[in-house]
């Protein structure tokens, strides 16, 4: 997912090459098999699709159009912490500051989707973007 | 002959739907045509998987299939 402005002006301009790309197909890709033109059409409109999709959500997020993150399990709580600092309208140094850590530690941190960092830091993190986690454990059949 | 035999390629390799759905489903992976070398799109593909969301360079392995033992 989309970390920051930065990705999210990288991935609009991603999408505008797969847009002209899409428009404007070379004309050497008429000597292609009619199936690797076929490939290769619907490769660029589901890549973008997907560009789009991240694009759209990353806006959501800034606007604060969401309130609330639905978690389906533990490894979802990374993801969901880097999109709770962007809905706060957080900048990565802005955390870090709340934590009293350096900003490349929270850039680390985003970068590995949280890999390795204890449940204990997870709330830190978790309590300086000022969250509020509630858990439903639910019993699966055996 | 040169390129893939596409008559005797899956046909869901060759399905590219949303989020590469079908092929997860088959394969656990997707594939994306990049070797169009020719093509703005194959090249689109090859740099585009060469980056990371920053836009920093990142590796990519090549497996040669051709070469493939």
């Amino acid at each position: 997912m989309i970390a920051n402005e930065r990705q999210c002006q990288i991935s609009k301009a991603q999408i505008a090459k797969f847009r002209a790309a899409i428009d404007a197909p070379d004309s050497n890709t008429r000597t292609l098999h009619p199936q690797a033109q076929k490939a290769l059409r619907q490769a660029a409109q589901s890549q973008l699709d997907d560009l789009l999709v991240e694009v759209a959500d990353c806006e959501r997020l800034r606007n604060g159009q969401l309130t609330a993150i639905t978690v389906e399990s533990i490894a979802d709580l990374a993801p969901a912490l880097i999109k709770a600092r962007i809905m706060r309208n957080w900048t990565q140094k802005e955390l870090a500051d709340k934590l009293a850590v350096a900003e490349q530690q929270v850039q680390r941190y985003e970068a590995t989707q949280y890999k390795g960092v204890s449940v204990e830091r997870l709330q830190a993190v978790a309590d300086a973007l000022k969250l509020r986690l509630r858990e439903v454990i639910t019993f699966e059949p055996l | 002959m040169k390129g893939p035999a596409f008559d005797v390629i899956d046909e869901v390799l060759l399905t590219i739907d949303a989020e590469r759905g079908i092929q997860k489903a088959k394969y656990r992976g997707e594939l994306f045509p990049a070797a169009a070398a020719a093509d703005p799109l194959g090249t689109l593909f090859r740099d585009f998987f060469q980056r990371d969301r920053d836009g920093n360079p990142k590796g990519i392995s090549v497996i040669d299939l051709e070469n493939f033992a």
